[in-house]
């Protein structure tokens, strides 16, 4: 653990049923009354915009204009233009109602109005920008897996770069996370896989890279706990709120404990395989996160931390029953095991062949690119290009 | 009026020396270290780093096929390491900690675009395990680089200033 480290998490949660009813009067006492709502054309279909179209209408308030223009990887050109747009109709208030690329467009236009600038990449850095003019910005998650509703981080694409690019602000922080059961439940299962593993990896990365600290540990140590145990039943049963309210609240603290000490090299290669090769997220980390924890092990670092997991994961019996000196790899193979049942129940991919997205060829650019990626820096070990190409043939197959 | 504290103005001269060496030193092995030659050859062409230490100045460097270069004193980074406080900056160039703990650790801030200070960032850690000592550089990089020349070579080019 560092010498020194701090935190964060401003946000306000409003966590439970009908929370979205809630969001008018928290907006209003933030002083936002004409909000912009920010979505995708997937929840248009499914009806989730109507339904907090809807909420919003029973405390008062109407969205001045709905947007549901936002793909699945979001552009900094979207980003400027959505800001254009937040302007040209006078809005005083953002509501992201998504996955992460609605949420991570939601917080560049913020950044974008804050600044009172055109364009998210003059914004690009870590830590930099002023606070800015304050634009109330509400984030309700379709997804138990981003965590975004609670980061500082915003990840967007430079489509020319074939990069995605990472934005650090504590102002990029919403001022509202609201999790309500009736926005996760119609997720389906295959996805609902893939973003859960997407908060575990969050869990575990930042519970073991060179920047986590007491507070972080304590929220990826509750969160991985909670995920592991409800991201099965509500991937067999996504009708079931309770499983989805418990895997939301896990996937919120991951996004909160990563967001104030950031990830690692599972990150670093999924950006990559991201921006490269246009793997899901979510895929990518499901992928990799045994084979790089197995590396860190293998690199002398993490076995007493790991071995600590086991705890969190597992539960007590599983932990007492395994010596300790094979806590670290149990650790390991109980997460290659839960990847194995959610395989088994919704075809989530195991190797990097299955997802149909990757060729050999690509491994080379995808290694420079992740050697590139911030996350790098504060995984416990280090990692070369070599190493990074030794870990990718291991998931290929 | 307050004035500076000493100590201030100790840890801003000993930072203002620190990464002259540390530019020379750069400049050096970009001709004797294939990894930094490489990095140094991979820079996107005309794109620069500035780094910054409170009430220290800074420096400002870019890669060219040729090696590392370092531009005028006051020519703006496209991405630029701004330290916190002078006693951060303290702390990395005396080896008291790395660069990524540094990062790890909030002591300073990244304006531009974070890919392009990671190369530095690794020529940085190679550099590091050249110029301090064994158990220093233990201490603070996560992998000891393989060197390719002798530190003493190194140390002679620092001095001499080629």
């Amino acid at each position: 653990m560092g010498a020194y480290y701090e935190f964060k998490l401003p946000a306000k949660i409003l966590s439970g049923s009908e929370a979205l009813e809630h969001i008018p009067h928290e907006l209003n006492t933030l002083g936002a009354f004409r909000p912009l709502l920010l979505s995708d054309q997937g929840l248009e279909k499914v009806g989730a915009v109507k339904t907090v179209l809807n909420a919003l209408a029973e405390g008062g308030m109407t969205a001045v204009e709905t947007f549901c223009e936002i793909p699945p990887d979001s552009s900094i050109q979207v980003v400027n233009r959505v800001a254009a747009l937040f302007r040209k109709l006078g809005c005083d208030g953002l509501i992201a109602l998504g996955g992460g690329s609605v949420i991570d467009t939601a917080k560049g236009v913020s950044m974008v109005l804050a600044q009172e600038g055109t364009d998210l990449m003059a914004s690009a850095g870590c830590e930099v920008l002023p606070r800015g003019k304050h634009v109330p910005f509400a984030a309700i998650p379709t997804t138990s897996g981003t965590g975004s509703e609670a980061t500082i981080v915003a990840v967007v694409a430079d489509p020319e770069k074939k990069v995605k690019m990472e934005f650090l602000s504590y102002h990029l922080l919403p001022d509202l996370a609201v999790l309500d059961p009736r926005m996760t439940e119609t997720l389906p299962p295959r996805i609902t896989a893939s973003t859960g593993f997407d908060a575990l990896v969050h869990a575990i990365e930042s519970a073991t890279c060179l920047q986590r600290n007491p507070v972080s540990d304590a929220f990826a140590e509750k969160a991985m706990g909670q995920i592991v145990r409800a991201l099965p039943v509500a991937v067999r049963e996504g009708k079931n709120r309770k499983a989805r309210m418990v895997l939301a609240n896990g996937s919120l603290l991951a996004g909160a404990a990563f967001s104030n000490s950031m990830v690692g090299l599972v990150h670093a290669i999924g950006h990559a395989l991201g921006g490269v090769c246009k793997v899901a997220h979510g895929d990518a980390m499901t992928i990799l996160l045994p084979a790089v924890m197995a590396y860190n092990l293998r690199q002398g670092t993490c076995r007493e931390r790991y071995s600590e997991l086991l705890l969190h994961l597992a539960g007590p019996e599983v932990y007492a029953a395994t010596p300790k000196e094979v806590r670290a790899e149990k650790a390991i193979s109980f997460l290659e095991a839960l990847r194995r049942e959610l395989a088994q129940v919704c075809g989530l991919p195991e190797t990097l062949s299955e997802t149909g997205k990757v060729r050999k060829e690509d491994f080379g650019a995808v290694a420079k690119t992740a050697l590139n990626d911030g996350a790098i820096i504060v995984n416990p070990a280090q990692a070369d290009y070599n190493d990074i190409i030794e870990i990718l043939e291991e998931v290929w197959s | 009026m307050s004035q500076k504290p000493l100590k201030t103005g100790l840890q801003q001269a000993t930072c203002t020396l620190v990464a002259e060496c540390l530019v020379r030193a750069l400049q050096y092995l970009s001709t004797a270290d294939s990894k930094i030659r490489a990095e140094a050859h991979n820079w996107p062409s005309g794109k620069t780093l500035r780094l910054e230490v409170p009430g220290a100045g800074g420096f400002t460097v870019t890669g060219t096929p040729w090696g590392f270069k370092k531009l005028d004193k006051e020519t703006a980074g496209d991405v630029t390491i701004l330290f916190k406080s002078p006693s951060d900056a303290f702390r990395v160039f005396t080896g008291q900690i790395s660069v990524g703990q540094a990062y790890a650790q909030h002591k300073f801030v990244l304006r531009g675009d974070m890919a392009l200070a990671m190369p530095f960032v690794r020529c940085v850690d190679i550099t590091e395990g050249y110029l301090f000592p064994e158990f220093l550089a233990k201490r603070i990089l996560k992998r000891l680089p393989e060197k390719e020349v002798s530190p003493a070579r190194v140390y002679a080019a620092v001095v001499l200033g080629k």
